[in-house]
């Protein structure tokens, strides 16, 4: 093939605003419709009836239609609950926290691993390993190690250092479970970005290197611009998925202590599983899915790479 | 190349070896304390946590005892159910997603935003907080305590077809307007050019739809609580009991259930590999 | 071998006889399978085997989901009116919740013959407005376990075993300062059920504290009073400087005390299996639980009972199966072995005793007469109540925050909020249906 398959947009073009319609748009043909139905239809039907149709039906769930109440008191329920604003206002702290760190990690590791290094297939898969791990269990691992007298704070002790209340203090809790999703969630997110970096051609390193660019600078101007789809793909999922957490919170800490962890998926999780309250539950994933939408928006808005 | 630069990428080799051995070593240090531990007989778990000495990495004695208990256990059944559930997830879910994926990329129509609007957002929705109703659909459907029950919802994963989207882009249009003009089919230009031009992304969706099944834990519990068709996930949290946590028998399986994961990866590599010789064929 | 089966078929055929009033089996067609939805995994193995060869029209499917998430399978499964699940297990407390949502049959058609054949303690765990809504099986009881070696090499005297050596709480706390400042383990207290209301109800009302939930139909919320705050004071302060730990869920409290890192271990009937098959072997002993000084004793009870889905279409097949389980004798000793609970059938107790014979001759020595005198005298059931999953849910994240060290005050205050605010909610939403 003579072409590079991948052109890396130079580092200016970070448009932003609105898509513009595609130049090369004209009249479609009916063949491009028939083609278009004929790949589609497994997935939009697959979607429709797993997952959106679900969510619709939560929309009247959480709506009292045939009571007494008023059409949006189970939202002014939820809303008027201590409980819930905590986790929203818990879950917002998370989110500013664990993403950055996720995403520098992996963004680092990717770069570093996508090097000449003896036996890097085997460095990645190791770091990768802990997603293979089903997280009821990983989970209990962690439980373990982060005992005030469990071993991680045995090696902080062997180390000099003071043992770290991980997951009994209400400062410290919050941390520990950034600590264990980042555990869980910086390989496989590494993984997307060293296929990206793998589709850079291997050329542009070359020549600038002839051009004597040192390692930051070849990061800036290659790596990051040609990364910029993959970058976009890991930033949305991994936000996403952050937003969703509940397993570990549900092993770990129960949302405790004092709230200090309490997530919001594992409130609504406790709402819908334990309380039985299906109706207040709804209310809060509706709430939950309409933050998640707004959150992708702005990224898919303000970052290059949608394209 | 200058005989120098070569040089320096060795040197950085080295630098970056510094750095990813002790990563790794964090990254695989919970489950080589799961691995002692499961190894280890009696109470023998709990009484070297802390402090630190050489015993809590060195067992007293090295027993198989919890391996030979859970592969003569229901366990063993369940992983091979877990392997059942996660195979057909993954081709399956990675044929519809690939579909998908070009369809968004390389056909130009009308509502394609609105389409992939929809698929963005049905990644967005957390499938814990809708599984009870649907749930309740797929017991009406016969789907209950089947394989088909466990499969079907990791097909529709709008994450997936997000992804192969995102990379099915950066192939330029030019190829498949050059095939049809040749008179390749629509699926001849999917088959024969995008999905052998897209190994890598196609691991890594395939990694996506194997995640999802292989973490999978309140929906199986949900769907398919009977033992015929139970998956590794709900049998580990099994041994957790009333009486008390047989954290041994816990640990062995939590390995086991990690090992299957493990040699594949190490086989995927290989592929990872492949690409990378393919990509440095492509000036 | 064939003596036993003999002997189990003689058994068999006069326990039916007994029980079910042999049900004639439909004729033609298979069995009819039944499910069963229990979160005790292979505990019932030996008891299906053996309904199962007494009637052939029957099979029992077991859906054992993990203990832990019993609660919110059953909410999940039985709410959505789930008709294949037949038979399930039942925990006392949730059973009002239960009945009050619809999930279960009535029982009343079998009130004379748990009357003849259970203890009264057992039938009151299945009792809601005067009717059984299932079959009791196991009841339940605490002890103070304590580890033989820690506590004399710390010059602390090993407690007796009978209802009239019982401690008070100020005794065993200062045995256990004394365990723990000797060294001879690492924690001189500890509570198997940490944190779970279960295990601190007895505790808090011994102390003169009232069951948290009041009112008539026990949906109102006291549990920020003085007695509450100072129990509250109590059990954060184990915790404060060391004496029991921090951070270790009931799931791992087992296993603290059989490595010998617990001087005194308060547990339950189920502790015996684990504490006799442990490394402590012989070097562990059982001694009724304390009680708080000038106070009443008060000990736990209840445990799981079984029940019939009102769903089912299969009620009769089940509810064959539920009365074997729970009130053949041969039935209930299967199961009471597997998990070394106490049965409710007063003709299951003597073989569960020799059983425990069997396991901890020398631990278990007295056991039969406290666990009797604990039933009849002490023990007191958890509030009966349409709000016990909303009070047990929200006072366990209370108790944990407590023995994390928060506040006092500020903690039972905010239980009771949330709970007043939790059960407004369950009546608005009662009164839509």
């Amino acid at each position: 093939m003579a072409t590079p398959l991948r052109e890396p947009a130079p580092a200016r073009e970070r448009t932003a605003g609105p898509p513009t319609p595609s130049p090369r748009r004209r009249r479609t043909s009916r063949d491009v419709w028939t083609a278009a139905l004929f790949f589609l239809a497994p997935a939009v039907v697959a979607l429709l009836a797993l997952r959106i149709i679900p969510t619709l039906s939560a929309v009247g769930t959480s709506i009292p239609f045939g009571t007494d109440r008023a059409l949006l008191s189970n939202f002014s329920y939820i809303f008027s609950d201590p409980d819930f604003l905590g986790s929203l206002r818990v879950t917002l702290l998370f989110s500013l926290v664990v993403n950055p760190i996720q995403i520098g990690l992996a963004l680092a590791l990717a770069v570093l691993l996508t090097k000449k290094l003896p036996a890097v297939g085997l460095w990645r898969t190791l770091i990768l390993l802990p997603i293979a791990v089903p997280q009821a269990v990983s989970a209990i691992i962690w439980l373990v190690l982060m005992r005030p007298d469990g071993p991680l704070n045995g090696v902080a002790n062997a180390l000099g250092l003071p043992s770290v209340p991980w997951l009994v203090s209400p400062d410290v809790a919050l941390a520990s479970i950034v600590i264990v999703c980042s555990w869980v969630g910086v390989g496989y997110w590494m993984t997307f970005l060293v296929t990206g970096i793998r589709d850079i051609p291997t050329s542009l390193y070359e020549a600038s290197s002839i051009d004597g660019a040192n390692g930051w600078q070849q990061f800036r101007s290659i790596t990051l611009p040609g990364l910029r789809r993959p970058l976009l793909f890991v930033l949305v999922a991994d936000t996403v998925s952050n937003l969703l957490i509940f397993a570990p919170v549900r092993v770990l800490t129960q949302g405790g202590p004092q709230g200090s962890t309490n997530m919001i998926m594992y409130d609504i999780s406790e709402r819908a599983y334990t309380l039985g309250d299906t109706q207040a539950a709804s209310a809060g994933t509706l709430v939950l899915v309409a933050i998640v939408v707004v959150i992708v928006a702005i990224q898919f808005r303000l970052l290059p790479g949608k394209d | 190349m200058a005989e120098h630069a070569l040089r320096r990428e060795r040197r950085t080799g080295n630098l970056s070896l510094i750095v990813a051995v002790p990563v790794a070593l964090v990254s695989i240090a919970p489950l080589l304390w799961a691995l002692i531990s499961s190894l280890r007989a009696g109470d023998e778990i709990f009484a070297h946590l802390y402090p630190l000495t050489w015993r809590t990495v060195v067992p007293e004695s090295v027993s198989l005892d919890n391996y030979v208990a859970v592969l003569t256990g229901p366990f063993a059944m369940s992983l091979v159910n877990s392997v059942i559930v996660a195979f057909f997830s993954v081709t399956i879910g990675l044929f519809v997603a690939a579909m998908a994926g070009f369809a968004l990329a390389a056909l130009d129509f009308p509502g394609r935003g609105a389409v992939f609007a929809l698929m963005v957002v049905s990644f967005l929705i957390p499938f814990e907080a809708i599984a009870i109703p649907l749930s309740t659909s797929f017991r009406d459907w016969g789907l209950a305590n089947t394989y088909a029950g466990l499969i079907l919802p990791a097909i529709g994963n709008g994450l997936s077809i997000f992804l192969l989207r995102q990379f099915f882009l950066g192939i330029p249009t030019s190829l498949s307007e050059a095939a049809r003009l040749d008179g390749l089919s629509w699926f001849g230009v999917f088959w024969r050019i995008y999905l052998p031009l897209s190994k890598a992304p196609l691991v890594g969706a395939g990694l996506i739809l194997f995640v999802f099944q292989w973490q999978s834990f309140l929906w199986p519990l949900l769907i398919a609580p009977a033992p015929s068709v139970r998956v590794a996930p709900v049998a580990i949290a099994d041994f957790a009991q009333e009486a008390g946590v047989d954290y041994g028998q816990m640990f062995a399986g939590a390995i086991l259930a990690s090992a299957i994961p493990l040699i594949l990866l190490l086989m995927f590599q290989r592929q990872f590999t492949n690409s990378l010789a393919s990509s440095g064929s492509k000036e | 071998m064939r003596a036993r089966l003999l002997r189990r078929a003689a058994a068999a055929a006069a326990g039916l006889a007994v029980v079910a009033g042999c049900a004639a089996a439909p004729a033609g067609d298979g069995p009819e399978t039944i499910v069963f939805l229990n979160p005790h995994a292979g505990a019932y193995d030996a008891v299906i085997a053996e309904f199962e060869a007494r009637n052939p029209d029957v099979r029992v499917e077991q859906q054992s989901v993990p203990f832990d998430q019993m609660v919110s399978q059953t909410q999940a499964r039985l709410a959505s009116g789930d008709t294949s699940v037949d038979v399930v297990s039942v925990d006392p407390p949730r059973l009002a919740g239960m009945v009050a949502q619809g999930f279960l049959t009535d029982e009343s058609a079998s009130e004379d013959l748990l009357e003849s054949t259970s203890s009264q303690v057992g039938i009151n765990s299945v009792t809601v407005d005067g009717r059984p809504w299932a079959y009791p099986l196991w009841t339940s009881d605490a002890f103070l376990f304590y580890n033989r070696d820690a506590l004399t090499r710390a010059g602390v005297p090993l407690p007796g075993p009978s209802d009239a050596d019982r401690l008070t709480w100020d005794q065993v706390l200062d045995g256990a300062r004394k365990v723990s400042e000797a060294g001879t383990a690492r924690y001189g207290f500890g509570i198997e059920q940490v944190d779970r209301y279960y295990a601190l109800q007895p505790i808090l009302e011994s102390m003169g504290a009232g069951p948290g939930l009041e009112g008539p139909d026990e949906l109102t919320p006291a549990v920020d009073t003085e007695q509450w705050r100072q129990f509250a004071h109590w059990y954060r302060d184990l915790y404060a400087d060391g004496l029991a730990p921090r951070g270790v869920d009931p799931g791992q409290m087992p296993e603290l005390f059989a490595s010998g890192q617990v001087g005194f271990f308060l547990t339950g009937a189920s502790g015996i299996g684990r504490a006799a098959g442990s490394d402590l072997a012989g070097n562990w002993g059982i001694a009724p639980a304390p009680y708080a000084a000038g106070g009443p004793v008060v000990t736990p009870t209840d445990s799981w009972g079984v029940g019939i889905s009102a769903y089912s279409e299969k009620q009769e097949a089940a509810r064959r199966f539920a009365r074997f389980v729970t009130l053949d004798p041969q039935g209930v000793i299967a199961a009471s072995q597997e998990m070394t609970l106490p049965p409710v059938a007063t003709a299951a107790m003597p073989a569960y005793l020799d059983y425990l014979d069997e396991v901890a001759p020398d631990e278990t020595a007295g056991v039969g007469e406290l666990l009797e005198t604990d039933l009849e005298r002490y023990a007191r059931h958890r509030p009966t109540s349409v709000g016990y999953v909303q009070f047990e849910t929200t006072m366990n994240r209370a108790f944990g925050d407590l023995r994390n060290g928060a506040d006092v005050d500020a903690v039972l205050a905010g239980a009771q909020a949330t709970l007043t605010r939790q059960l407004d909610r369950q009546r608005e939403l009662a009164g839509d249906r």
